[in-house]
């Protein structure tokens, strides 16, 4: 297989509520490393209806800020597809000439709904080109926060109590529901099971505002998620990348103390300000690492951190690939860990695909630059494809004669 | 990225003349020779694709480039009408013309860009700069200033602001990289006659140039701040730099002739010297480098300056004995608070922090010397292990990365130096980027000579490098920048 010189195709944009800072991720931590590794880049942007187009001036910052990209949505044909066992991209450059472009990897900067939910991963799959992080299973079991919970605790791991229903099942019968939630004690988090961002998160302290909380939730989601708060809490966050061997980013804490941020905080202030929040959900958008958004790496509620023999420190960097490998996590993603201080306990909360940005401060705080994390995916989605390439798919069978 | 031969074809270098562009280039290439009619030729002679030149900078639309394009549209329009009149008085069998004159076209526009530059020369700026140059000379005859002269291969620009630092008011100095006599005309119209001390730095692009300037200048003191292989296109060889160089004696006595003793040349010449270790009665010991301030002892008191490198050392005692000289100053707090003041200047060894690497900026060092000052530095960080940024935090060192396109202007030495830079810069690279151009290979061969083995990029996009050059870095790393390649070398 190819490994130099690569075409690779960056999807960004998208139909998400994450579009903006997917367009963030891509051209400030994906386009520029991959130029740099000699690879020829080929933006495609999804527009918020869910049009492909591709532009060369799409990979400038600019283009963003002036008023080009509605010009560029306009004016650009949609991209099409041939599926022929690869991957192409037919581009019109004039109204006589086509040009086909067989694209050699696909490096997903999507972030949400049909990105990072797997929806994309099966597209590419079923195309049969290599591609950058985790494959669809993985993808769709941490978009579910519940499926993700469930398969984390089967591996023996801890994640808070919780309690789940579908809209239909709360429209049906609410008292019953609100019966279980009051059970499970206060305070909880009422959150939308698949959103990646908080939106229509809510921290409940009073058993009467749970109806409420709940209503919020099933606005933007059909199944609801309530989860019981960590006392004590910590909460730290664990970039990982690997296949088969990982390699762990820092255990990082976010500053921003008080409420859990919601999703202004989070990504109108271009994602690098309020990093953090309280078991709120996930935080993307890539933190400025040391520079007063977030500690990095963490110093532990017992005084442990990087380099120390052995602490909750080095307990989260554990949980954290176990739970990568349980999830079955390919490629890149980040954990979201909750540390409760005093009892000296690591609670998984969720994990994350598609870091924003790729969580680059944090490996580059851990000595890792831009270039060297997205060469490393690049070579990780490679040895992937190779590996998939060596499987036995084709039986020779006699049903069709028979027929 | 594998280094690619770029050898364009035949039809690209002949179709690269017929691009709308093509105009603009022409002037590009004018404006970046300095509108020098042999510098321009010369350029021209280089350039075989047209479609590269432009690749990293653009044309600067001042008046005198507007006019220069106004004039390039008026050359077509005339070639035209031209080559349609006669067609037309001649009859139909000139048909032939039609199809040569647009193919003559390109080339006969870089004549008629370089006609107009002559012309130019001969009737405007000449007489202009005759009427300059006799203001400065009578101007400068009444200034009663102390006046020095600043010269040198290298470190003139350091060394003046350096001084004009240290000495503090009452000194001017010519100012950025004015270094011409007509350059001087403007500085000297702006004084208001109080000023103490006027540094002139002398630059030199050929033989006599020293003389002329120190003709019309006739300065007290004169510093050399080094000699070098520069400009070698122009001198030929390192004596002939020496003798320009040698040019200010005629001048300035030996007792008043400074000189920089870090440098093997100018170790073996009779003035004062000033090196690392110290002026005369001011003994340098004790010495620390950091990544973003040098300290030193001087007659037992400690010295701080933000000038990171060993062969800053020099320069600052030079400044301080010139103050103590000429001004009178004491060896006070107020005078080590303004040396403590001095900040590394811009793209010259200047230390930054980001992604919490230390990325030192040396761009605008051009030659050898300079390399190995700049290599120097991080070799003494690099044996300490770790470097320590603004806010005392000690980081401990992971990569060092040196990123060059190489030496320009280095005459016939254009090979071995550029393969010194190679044997340079791997003594302490564990990785590094270079331009894909005509010196790669021979700095590839430097990095051979010492058995280099580490990450080698050689990019053949500098500008979008330039842009993106932080992606590359991580905490704890060294990137070290050096040399600027210019648009009018390939």
């Amino acid at each position: 297989m190819k490994r130099d010189n690569l075409l690779v195709a960056v999807p960004f944009g998208g139909r998400s509520a994450e579009h903006d800072v997917s367009v963030i991720t891509a051209l400030a931590a994906i386009i520029p490393p991959l130029r740099l590794l000699g690879h020829t880049v080929m933006p495609i942007y999804i527009t918020k209806e869910g049009k492909w187009l591709t532009d060369p001036r799409l990979t400038e910052v600019k283009t963003y800020q002036s008023g080009v990209l509605e010009e560029i949505i306009e004016k650009a044909e949609p991209l099409r597809l041939e599926l022929d066992g690869t991957f192409t991209i037919i581009q019109k450059k004039t109204r006589w000439k086509k040009a086909k472009r067989r694209i050699d990897l696909v490096f997903s900067a999507l972030h949400g709904t049909y990105g990072e939910d797997g929806s994309l991963m099966g597209l590419l799959r079923m195309a049969g080109v290599p591609f950058v992080g985790c494959d669809m299973a993985a993808s769709a079991v941490a978009m579910d926060k519940v499926l993700s919970k469930d398969v984390v605790r089967a591996q023996g791991l801890l994640t808070p109590e919780w309690i789940s229903f579908s809209k239909v099942e709360w429209t049906q019968n609410p008292e019953r529901i609100l019966e279980r939630l009051r059970k499970l004690g206060m305070p909880v988090f009422v959150k939308p099971a698949h959103l990646g961002s908080s939106i229509g998160i809510t921290k409940v302290t009073k058993a009467a505002e749970l109806g409420n909380a709940v209503d919020v939730a099933l606005v933007y989601d059909n199944k609801c998620l309530v989860e019981k708060a960590v006392e004590n809490l910590t909460e730290v966050t664990v970039p990982v990348i690997g296949n088969e061997d990982l390699e762990l980013g820092l255990v990082e804490k976010p500053l921003n103390k008080g409420e859990f941020f919601d999703f202004d905080a989070k990504y109108l202030n271009g994602g690098k300000k309020g990093e953090g929040s309280e078991q709120g959900g996930g935080k993307k958008g890539g933190g400025k690492g040391a520079q007063g958004y977030s500690e990095l790496p963490a110093m532990m509620p017992d005084g442990s951190t990087r380099g120390s023999r052995r602490g909750l420190y080095q307990e989260c960097e554990e949980v954290a690939a176990k739970v990568y490998r349980a999830v079955g996590c390919q490629g890149i993603a980040r954990i979201d860990l909750l540390v409760d201080g005093k009892a000296g306990k690591v609670y998984f909360n969720e994990v994350n695909p598609m870091p924003g940005s790729l969580y680059a401060h944090n490996f580059a705080a851990g000595g890792m630059s831009k270039v060297d994390l997205v060469g490393r995916l690049v070579e990780l989605a490679l040895e992937r494809a190779e590996a998939e390439d060596s499987l036995e798919r084709a039986f020779s069978t006699s049903y069709l004669r028979q027929f | 990225m594998e280094p690619e031969e770029r050898k364009p074809s035949w039809w690209r270098k002949l179709s690269s003349h017929f691009r709308p562009g093509y105009l603009e280039t022409l002037i590009y290439m004018a404006q970046i020779t300095d509108y020098d009619t042999v510098e321009y030729w010369n350029y021209l002679a280089r350039t075989k694709d047209f479609t590269e030149v432009m690749k990293r900078g653009s044309v600067d639309w001042t008046r005198k480039a507007k006019l220069l394009y106004i004039w390039m549209i008026f050359g077509v329009i005339m070639w035209v009408c031209l080559s349609l009149m006669v067609w037309l008085v001649a009859g139909w069998w000139t048909i032939a013309l039609v199809v040569v004159a647009p193919l003559a076209t390109p080339w006969l526009l870089q004549w008629w860009l370089w006609l107009v530059m002559v012309a130019g020369n001969l009737i405007v700026q000449k007489p202009v700069e005759w009427r300059a140059l006799h203001r400065v000379r009578k101007d400068l005859m009444r200034n009663k200033a102390v006046k020095i002269a600043v010269l040198g291969s290298y470190g003139k620009t350091t060394t003046k602001s350096v001084l004009e630092e240290i000495l503090g008011e009452g000194v001017k100095a010519t100012p950025g990289n004015i270094n011409q006599p007509l350059g001087f005309a403007k500085f000297i119209s702006e004084l208001d006659g109080t000023e103490k001390v006027l540094i002139f730095e002398f630059g030199e692009a050929k033989k006599g140039d020293i003389k002329r300037m120190a003709r019309l200048v006739r300065p007290d003191y004169a510093i050399v701040t080094g000699v070098a292989e520069a400009h070698l296109e122009r001198f030929g060889s390192l004596k002939n730099i020496i003798s320009t160089f040698n040019e200010i004696r005629d001048f300035v006595p030996k007792n008043r002739l400074f000189l920089n003793m870090d440098n093997e040349v100018l170790a073996k010449q009779k003035g004062i010297g000033y090196s690392k270790l110290g002026i005369e009665g001011l003994h340098v010991r004790k010495v620390k480098l950091g990544a973003f301030e040098t300290s030193f002892e001087v007659n037992k008191q400690r010295v701080t300056t933000g000038l990171i490198g060993e062969h800053n050392i020099g320069v600052v005692t030079l400044g301080m004995y010139l103050a103590e000289q000429l001004l009178g100053a004491k060896m006070s707090k107020k005078l080590i608070a303004r040396v403590a003041g001095i900040k590394a200047f811009e793209h010259r060894l200047e230390p930054k922090i980001v992604h919490e690497a230390l990325l030192i900026d040396d761009t605008y060092n051009g030659n050898l010397e300079g390399v190995r000052a700049g290599v120097n530095v991080v070799a003494a960080l690099k044996k300490r292990g770790s470097f320590v940024n603004p806010a005392g935090e000690e980081v401990k060192l992971n990569r060092v990365i040196c990123v060059t396109p190489g030496l320009v202007e280095q005459g016939t030495k254009m090979g071995s130096n550029n393969r010194a830079v190679g044997r340079l810069i791997g003594e302490v690279a564990d990785a590094v980027v270079l331009m894909q151009n005509s010196v790669t290979g021979n700095i590839e061969q430097g990095l051979n000579d010492v058995k280099w083995s580490g990450e080698l990029v050689i990019s053949d996009n500098p500008l979008e490098f330039y842009e993106n050059l932080t992606a590359m870095l991580a905490r704890g790393d060294i990137m070290l920048l050096q040399n600027d390649w210019t648009d009018n070398y390939e």
